[in-house]
């Protein structure tokens, strides 16, 4: 009787730091996978010399999208990706997208600077950031239903409420990537 | 006179040696001329080996039911009792030959109508088989990607196909492979030794595999493995990404962890998950030298269903005549694109 008495704890304390380390390991998989979210976000600051360059031939003309080009620049330089800063990161994306319609305005006024290899080869980069972002927020959608089906199932909820003590984190919806980054995750 | 069977297996000869030099849509369709010029019905007349069947089944039953039955009703019957059993077995036999004859006659019809799909598959999607020393040539690929290390008897590439995939961004040639390898298995069996014991019988068994790929050139990742079963092992390194569900399905080997994470962009990570829902047993080995091989189970890539053949002539002509789509290869096609488009520089002139 002891003995299965015995066996009966050791089992059960087995069970709940197997339980607790995969809470942590899926609360550390979120936290990754919105990581890796700011550090794209940050790969902008790779082609701003390059539309920096791009606009400068037509700066005596359009000096409002060098001005967005460095606010842009100040905006990443801001985020972190240690810390989850939410705020400096929906200020990046939202002078990102000021600087897009700056860039759409020129090229609209110059025909010749869209039919560049210069414009092309850009548009073609921020696309693909763009896109490589949104997967990014694809993955993180994905890790975050795996912590929530995590701590939501028994016994899981149970040793979350008296150990771990993480909550639920709210996923990112389609809409809400669509407008921008008015997302803010609650870890 | 030559009886129609006789016109009609001398046709097909001829039709086959004509559809195994033709490469164009238009000379697999004049194969299709051929045979409707023929006038000939392209089915074989298996009437008289139909009642041979039924003769020989009949009498072998017959004679089973004499070798079976009792001392009594054997005792009015005038041949000895193992004539009965012989004639039985002779019946059988007589009976089986006229059923497989009928067999094999099908089988040449099914065979012509499959070459002439193949080779239209081929047309339609602009692929060429490649002859290669099968052996040899598994040995070479050995030498850079672990998946050909599979199997300890024997390995081989049974056929190899050449195409080209043009792109939105970029156009890259690939190589087709089926992989056949072999598995030696040494067991012992417990069998009785007739003397009431048993005895350890030792045993060999030879399973067959078969593995499907795709070789081609790219020079954007080196040195990389992303496996859900590797056949040997080709770097020690391991990688995970932030995805939970890329590193449930797949182990990222690699030289150098920068690497791996400089490619596995977000983009091409939600791509494999993808493309690993759709080919079962994905693998993907980057070499040394810029090559890479993606692997899986799945035989398909290259088939598609045949509605008709060679005996519905004007509906196999149509079908030959239209375009026959493989899903499954404008898939993986498609993907592989999307890893080039998403490891290149955009900004390389």
């Amino acid at each position: 009787m002891e003995l299965f008495l015995g066996l009966a704890i050791i089992l059960s304390i087995v069970s709940i730091i197997i339980i607790y380390n995969g809470i942590i390991r899926r609360f550390n998989s979120v936290e990754e996978a919105w990581s890796n979210v700011i550090s794209l976000e940050r790969q902008k600051n790779k082609i701003l010399p390059e539309l920096e360059k791009l606009v400068n031939q037509y700066q005596d003309y359009e000096s409002g999208v060098m001005t967005q080009i460095t606010e842009l620049r100040s905006a990443l330089d801001k985020l972190s990706s240690n810390k989850v800063d939410t705020k400096s990161l929906e200020t990046a994306h939202t002078k990102s997208a000021q600087m897009m319609k700056g860039i759409n305005a020129l090229v609209e006024n110059y025909p010749e600077l869209k039919a560049s290899e210069s414009y092309t080869q850009l548009m073609r980069e921020i696309t693909e950031q763009n896109e490589n972002i949104g997967a990014g927020l694809r993955i993180f959608n994905g890790n975050a239903k795996d912590f929530n089906d995590g701590i939501q199932v028994f016994p899981n909820s149970l040793v979350n409420g008296l150990l771990n003590k993480k909550e639920k984190i709210a996923p990112f919806s389609d809409s809400e990537a669509e407008s921008g980054f008015e997302y803010k995750p609650n870890f | 006179m030559a009886s129609h069977n006789e016109k009609l297996k001398n046709l097909l000869v001829e039709v086959s040696n004509q559809v195994e030099l033709a490469h164009s849509e238009d000379e697999l369709l004049s194969c299709i001329d051929t045979l409707e010029a023929s006038n000939l019905e392209i089915k074989f007349e298996n009437k008289n080996s139909i009642i041979y069947a039924i003769v020989f089944a009949t009498l072998g039953l017959i004679s089973l039911f004499f070798y079976s039955s009792g001392y009594y009703v054997r005792s009015y019957l005038p041949f000895n009792h193992d004539t009965y059993l012989l004639a039985a077995i002779a019946s059988g036999v007589a009976a089986l030959i006229a059923l497989a004859i009928i067999q094999f006659r099908k089988n040449q019809i099914n065979a012509i109508s499959n070459l002439i799909f193949t080779k239209d598959i081929y047309a339609d999607n602009e692929l060429s088989p490649i002859k290669v020393n099968a052996k040899s040539y598994a040995r070479e690929l050995g030498e850079s990607f672990g998946e050909f290390h599979r199997g300890n008897h024997s390995r081989e590439i049974r056929s190899l196909v050449e195409g080209k995939h043009t792109g939105e961004e970029h156009t890259f040639t690939y190589r087709y492979y089926q992989f056949h390898y072999v598995n030696k298995v040494t067991y012992y069996e417990t069998t009785s030794d007739g003397n009431g014991g048993t005895r350890r019988v030792r045993r060999t068994r030879y399973d067959h595999y078969d593995r499907y790929g795709m070789l081609i050139d790219f020079q954007l990742a080196k040195s990389l493995e992303i496996v859900k079963s590797r056949g040997k092992k080709m770097y020690d390194e391991r990688y995970k990404v932030a995805s939970n569900n890329f590193n449930k399905q797949f182990k990222v080997y690699c030289n150098d962890p920068m690497d791996a994470a400089r490619f596995l962009k977000p983009v091409i990570v939600l791509e494999l998950e993808s493309l690993a829902s759709a080919l079962r047993t994905l693998n993907l080995e980057f070499s040394d030298s810029g090559q890479l091989c993606v692997s899986f189970h799945d035989s398909n890539v290259l088939k598609s269903n045949r509605q008709f053949g060679i005996n519905q002539l004007a509906e196999f002509k149509q079908e030959i005549s239209g375009f026959t789509d493989l899903p499954k290869l404008k898939l993986l096609t498609e993907s592989l694109h999307k890893l080039f488009k998403y490891s290149d520089n955009n900004f390389k002139d």
